[in-house]
């Protein structure tokens, strides 16, 4: 190729945000989709991080792997704090977004009543919670995100029958706030997650974007790290769609809907899970969304439903 | 006032505050294997299937970029006038194309000649003379314009010299213009003649000119006359001015001289002649045109697609018959029809078959046409080239006499662009016995794959003593592709004459794909092997390894990429591969390093 | 003068001192006997209150203020407060200099007990969290204003401690300064080192362990040498406001038989006790401790020797071990030369009324007993007990 093609070049940033030198593990899925949301974030911002992964790889031996500036927090305080911060700078008239990037232990679990606090004030922050389905920082414990029958450190035992969790469904939880803006998007999806996330940047109000973020404890080559992203919303696992004012529900990408066994086989903790009941629970969720998708027309418009 | 008033500093200093860049923080030495760009070692299957080398993963990139005429350069590289071949080719590349195990082969002979019609070339200067060897090509068909073309390409002044008055072959005199329009080929030759191309057209060898003086005239000789000769039907009784050769009727044709037919042609023979011939005479006005071949339908040597028109435009064809006879009858010819079985080829290319049980009717006909195949008529070659009626040639066209090569059909191949390959390789030979050098040493450069396709680029880059060209060893395989980039789409009908339209007129009946028809379809190619600056690897890239360069390309930050693997899998198209550090390292190991 | 007299409690006293210094965002949780100081938060106009879903979430909440360079105002008790811990030391550890009211309230324990008891509180004292211990209304708002000015000094977070209900609920007259006296006393945060302010970089993550050990120990330095900047900052208050407050607070020390040492709304009753009993045998000196953290070790030592015994009067109670106060000023006369009888009492758990009865008990037994018993002594209406 030469300079006669130089217009065909490509050029997904403005610039990069994220650093090398961190230590996340090769083919972290969690640091892949940090790096899109951050470069869509852009450097005004601050972001705040509870205990999770991030806590080392954002600052690996006492540098920072970020352009921009980040608070790191305990595990169930990231929510109130950022909104904390938030309203301190509103007060000073600045309008930098205020960003928790946090895991699927402080978003499902122990941050639970911090985030739906959060939510229910309407608090003036974008919480992104990376999702890698269960504690994966201690070594891959079970949390309530973790998939029923998945194996972890601790948690189910298929010989013991014990320790079987359901998950919860955070997107809908939040979306059942009635909060400004909630949305799933996936690194594998990267056009879909840049807009969620500007589209998110430039709202007022509490806003939730879950990203399903694979992580080297399932059990599984680093390489195939996006490739599993792709699965999860292929095999419709993990739609990608986006919710206004908790009512205006819009699927955002129709997957194949591949088996999901695909997803399933490449990874080591599903290897003795009932696949019937993560595809009974696709079938569920897809159904519902339909519905919840069918519910408003194209035209809606909040003011009409209020008045 | 005590001093306790903290500065910033010291409160800053009194917090951990972490402000230098991560980037300092080596991260690659984990790494026990690595990712690389290995896309100059790589090559498509479709560039190894066709005969001539094409670029093609490149030209429709191009073309799918909007840039037509960067795609029609890239075709020129490996031989003379797209716009022809991408109307007569019978596109071996897309029987091998590897999108065509995923959904449907690229359309790729129609895309080239779309690209050829939306990308226009400014006309070419001469390439300066750089030699005082001359070269001179005997027979201006496909495979002598072809290794003129590339031979004054490469510095050497080459005269073409052609028996008939007008350049071209079987492109001229064989190929009917609803295939090949003839404006198009005048355009072709022009701008060919503007490369520096000279021919001496009226010029017979042995009439108007000796073959030992060319010998004594040009360093080297490229003999393409092709097979003028056409073989005889044994049956007809005695000479019958009704029963033709295909060849000579499609000549006529070609010069506007074929007179109007009416009643039945029977057409003998089941090659491209054959259904040239009775798709020209359905034209000409016959009421009813039947083709009679010894081939089963499946076995036909004609192309598919050139069988399925002439059944769209009402030809018969009956498939497993032998003539016995063909006499005088009421119509002017009766032609006695008989089944046969185990039909097959002989090594000089004559057919042999046995009779079988079965009679049919026999069928009049106002005209027989015979289209049996072709000999050469060749004479100023000495016994020692031939062998089983053709010129024996090594791989690069090197013919028993020193300094004299020969190619296409008078070779034994087959088909116009197996002809374009035949005289590219004969190029090679050519310009190594005028340099004296080995003609086998640059292969490993050049090659692609193992059907005698290679890179007329990377030729000339090896010619002119480049070292360390890279060597393309390896064919992308559909499954190197990623086919989760590539949803499902199937390839366009490609836009033709209706039947209803053809009005007996000769006018083409394909026609080229509309501009935005083929962009699409050209993003439909996966590109197998390019690096089209899709940018997933630098976009999926956890640890901003991955930087693009100036000009084209990426490269790999060494010093903090941790060999996940996740780029290379996320190509969509293999132009990067993970090789273990030991095989990159200078050292050989897999140790980590300072 | 610029100050007004009112008859408030101690609620109203925090909320108003908070309002004073210029504070106009609060975090707020409901919890007994602190909020009524939420409610005249939420009176005030152009003041933000932020309703948190716990205490947790309160104390979050205002550390993510504070990070903007704001000022916020928290308070809280007992549950609420142990609730925060986990927090208490990262605002500490990130020297945010955030202001905090406790109301003093026992925790639960065998079971609620709305009561006042200290061991809320000084479940802090290891956080580096700075903490005083007020008797009064006055007190409370006094000291939050100067709590502000110490923690921008020294970049520490204060805790104002004020017993639940005797201060929360019961009104006194205070002298409350105006708006512009406070605000000119307590100044503007200067918060050109908070994150916002400065180029990017990476607050609090991961610390490798000679860096967390030189942090704690220029916290533990700091918290020592907050003691010089609050006696400084004490100073520029009297000489506004015509009130002085001291780490300790000594009457009638010298030549004492007994030191009594107390805090909070013990020490009206103790002064009560011994204005009482005028002169009828006992020579005791009343020590009131109002700095707790920083520990003013010196200024203890020297009133401590003043008498010939020394009595602590706790309202918090170590399981296994005994008053709290009693435990740390045992550690006054450690490796020194000199020393004296200690006598550590407990009272007033859980709410239980301390009396000027009681205290008289106190200081007869104090006087009739040579060595004082190793635990702790429990002091109640009925009696005194080991």
């Amino acid at each position: 190729m030469d300079a006669a093609l130089q217009r065909l070049k490509i050029g997904p940033f403005a610039e990069d945000l994220f650093h090398p030198g961190h230590n996340a593990c090769p083919g972290c899925g969690s640091t892949t989709a940090l790096r899109m949301v951050l470069n869509a974030c852009g450097r005004k911002c601050v972001f705040v991080v509870p205990a999770s992964c991030a806590s080392l790889y954002f600052c690996p031996s006492d540098t920072s792997a970020a352009s921009v500036p980040v608070i790191h927090t305990v595990f169930a305080g990231a929510f109130a704090e950022a909104e904390g911060i938030a309203y301190g700078l509103r007060a000073q008239g600045r309008e930098e977004n205020v960003v928790v990037w946090a895991g699927d232990g402080a978003c499902y679990d122990m941050g639970f009543s911090g985030l739906s606090g959060a939510a229910v004030r309407d608090a003036d922050i974008l919480v992104v919670c990376n999702d890698n389905e269960g504690y994966q920082n201690t070594g891959g414990h079970q949390s309530s995100a973790t998939p029923q029958d998945a194996l972890m450190q601790n948690g189910y035992n298929p010989d013991d029958l014990v320790g079987s969790s359901r998950r919860k469904d955070l997107a809908e939880i939040m979306a059942s706030h009635g909060v400004p803006y909630v949305a799933t998007a996936s690194a594998a999806y990267p056009e879909d997650l840049s807009a969620k996330v500007t589209k998110a940047m430039h709202m007022k109000g509490f806003r939730f974007i879950l990203l399903l973020t694979p992580c080297v404890t399932w059990g599984y080559e680093s390489r195939v790290s996006v490739k599993l992203a792709r699965l999860a919303v292929e095999t419709g696992y993990f739609p990608l769609y986006e919710v206004d004012a908790g009512v205006r529900y819009r699927i955002t990408h129709e997957p194949e809907r591949r088996p999901f066994e695909e997803f399933a086989q490449l990874q080591k903790r599903l290897r003795r899970a009932d696949l019937r009941i993560a595809k009974r629970e696709i079938v569920q969720k897809w159904e519902d969304l339909r519905f919840k998708a069918s519910r408003y027309p194209e035209q809606f418009h909040l003011r009409a439903v209020a008045g | 006032m005590s001093d306790e008033i903290l500065t910033p500093e010291e409160i800053l200093s009194r917090r951990f505050v972490s402000s230098a860049n991560s980037v300092q923080i080596v991260t690659g030495f984990q790494r026990y294997e690595r990712p690389v760009y290995d896309h100059d070692a790589k090559f498509a299957p479709c560039r190894a299937g066709c005969p001539t080398g094409h670029d093609i993963a490149t030209a429709l990139f191009l073309l799918s970029q909007g840039r037509p005429e960067l795609a029609h350069e890239v075709f020129r590289a490996d031989s003379p006038f797209p716009a022809v071949t991408g109307r007569v080719c019978y596109h071996p590349c897309e029987s091998v194309c590897n999108r065509g195990s995923h959904d449907q082969p690229l359309a790729i002979n129609a895309l080239e000649r779309a690209l050829a019609e939306y990308g226009p070339l400014a006309p070419e200067a001469p390439a300066p003379i750089q030699s005082d060897k001359t070269v001179g090509v005997i027979g201006a068909g496909p495979a002598g314009i072809a290794c003129a073309y590339h031979v004054r390409r490469l510095g050497y002044a080459v005269t073409v010299y052609e028996a008939n008055e007008l350049p071209g072959g079987v492109l001229q005199y064989g190929i009917p213009p609803y295939r090949l329009p003839r404006e198009v080929l005048a355009r072709e030759l022009t701008s060919l003649r503007k490369v520096g191309l000279e021919f001496r057209l009226g010029t017979r060898i042995g009439e108007h000119i000796g073959f030992g003086e060319l010998r004594q005239k040009h360093e080297a000789l490229f003999v393409a006359v092709g097979l003028g000769r056409p073989r005889a039907l044994d049956v007809v009784a005695g000479s019958m001015d009704c029963v033709d050769s295909g060849v000579a009727f499609l000549r006529a044709v070609s010069e506007g001289a074929a007179k109007r037919v009416s009643g039945t042609i029977a057409v003998i023979g089941g090659g491209d002649v054959a259904v040239d011939a009775a798709r020209s005479a359905r034209r000409l006005g016959a009421t009813r045109v039947t083709l009679c071949c010894l081939e089963s339908r499946r076995d036909m040597p004609a192309h598919a697609e050139e069988v399925e028109a002439a059944l769209r435009e009402g030809i018969e064809i009956i498939n497993g018959v032998v003539p016995t006879a063909v006499e005088g009858g009421p119509a002017k010819a009766v032609v006695t029809l008989a089944r046969v079985r185990n039909v097959g080829r002989r090594p000089d290319g004559s057919m042999k078959w046995s009779l079988s049980s079965g009679t049919l009717e026999p069928l009049p006909a106002a005209r027989v046409l015979c289209c049996l195949g072709q000999e050469p008529d060749c004479q100023f070659l000495p016994a020692e080239c031939w062998e089983n009626g053709r010129v024996a040639v090594d791989a690069f066209g090197q013919t028993r006499l020193p300094g004299v090569f020969a190619g296409g059909d008078l070779v034994g191949l087959y088909n116009v662009v197996n002809a374009l390959g035949s005289a590219k390789r004969a190029v090679v030979g050519i310009d190594s016995y005028l340099r004296g050098a080995d003609s086998g040493q640059a292969l490993p450069s050049i090659r692609l794959g193992d059907q005698g396709a290679f890179s007329m680029e990377a030729y000339r880059q090896w010619r002119a003593g480049a070292e360390n060209l890279p060597s393309a060893t390896e064919q992308v395989e559909v499954a190197d592709i990623n086919l989760d980039y590539f949803p499902k789409a199937p390839r366009p009908h490609l836009p033709r004459l209706h039947e209803s339209q053809q009005d007996g007129s000769f006018s083409e009946v394909n026609l080229t794909l509309v501009e935005m028809q083929a962009l699409a379809e050209a993003k439909r190619c996966f590109h197998c092997g390019l690096c089209n600056m899709c940018g997933n690897c630098l976009v999926f890239c956890p640890d901003s390894s991955v930087l693009p360069r100036d000009d084209w390309g990426f490269d790999i930050d060494l010093d903090h990429c941790k060999g996940c693997g996740v780029c290379v899998e996320e190509c969509p198209r293999d132009a990067m591969s993970m090789v273990p550090e030991h095989e990159v390292r200078d050292d050989g190991s897999d140790q980590p390093h300072d | 003068m610029d100050q007004t007299s009112r008859m408030i409690n101690g609620a109203e006293a925090m909320a108003t001192a908070f309002i004073l210094a210029g504070v106009r965002i609060a975090y707020t949780f409901p919890i007994t006997p602190q909020s009524e100081v939420m409610d005249y938060f939420a009176e005030q106009s152009g003041f933000t209150c932020i309703n948190a879903d716990s205490e947790y979430n309160v104390l979050a909440g205002a550390e993510g203020v504070l990070w903007s360079g704001q000022r916020c105002a928290v308070a809280t008790a007992s549950q609420g407060l142990i609730l925060m811990s986990e927090l208490m030391w990262e605002v500490s550890g990130n020297r945010l200099p955030l202001v905090m009211g406790v109301f003093n309230r026992g925790l639960k324990g065998p079971g609620w007990c709305l009561g006042s008891q200290h061991n809320d509180s000084l479940f802090m004292r290891d956080t580096g969290w700075l903490q005083f211990y007020c008797e009064s209304a006055q007190e409370i708002l006094d000291m939050v204003l100067i709590g502000f000015r110490l923690a921008e000094r020294i970049q520490l977070p204060v805790m104002i401690a004020g017993d639940g209900f005797y201060l929360s609920h019961e009104r006194e007259e205070v002298l409350v300064p105006s708006a512009a006296q406070a605000e000119t006393f307590v100044g503007k945060r200067d918060a050109s080192d908070m994150p916002l302010s400065r180029p990017p970089a990476s607050y609090g993550g991961l610390v490798p362990p000679q860096k967390y050990y030189a942090l704690f120990r220029q916290m533990h330095r700091d918290v020592e040498g907050s003691l010089e900047v609050f006696q400084e900052v004490s100073a520029e208050f009297e000489a506004t406001f015509g009130r002085r407050y001291d780490p300790v607070e000594e009457a009638d020390c010298d030549g004492a038989d007994i030191v009594l040492i107390s805090a909070g709304t013990i020490s009206g009753t103790i002064r009560k006790a011994l204005a009482d009993a005028g002169n009828s045998g006992h020579k005791v000196g009343f020590l009131k401790l109002r700095a707790f953290r920083p520990f003013p070790l010196r200024q203890l030592r020297r009133a401590m020797l003043k008498g010939k015994k020394v009595a602590v009067l706790d309202r918090s109670l170590a399981l296994g071990v005994g008053g709290i106060f009693g435990s740390e000023l045992r550690t006054v006369f450690t490796n020194q030369p000199e020393s004296r009888p200690l006598f550590s009492f407990v009272a007033g758990l859980g709410g239980l009324d301390v009396t000027p009865g009681m205290v008289t008990q106190l200081i007869d037994y104090v006087a009739r007993t040579d060595s004082p018993p190793e635990g702790a002594l429990f002091l109640t209406e009925a009696g005194i007990e080991e």
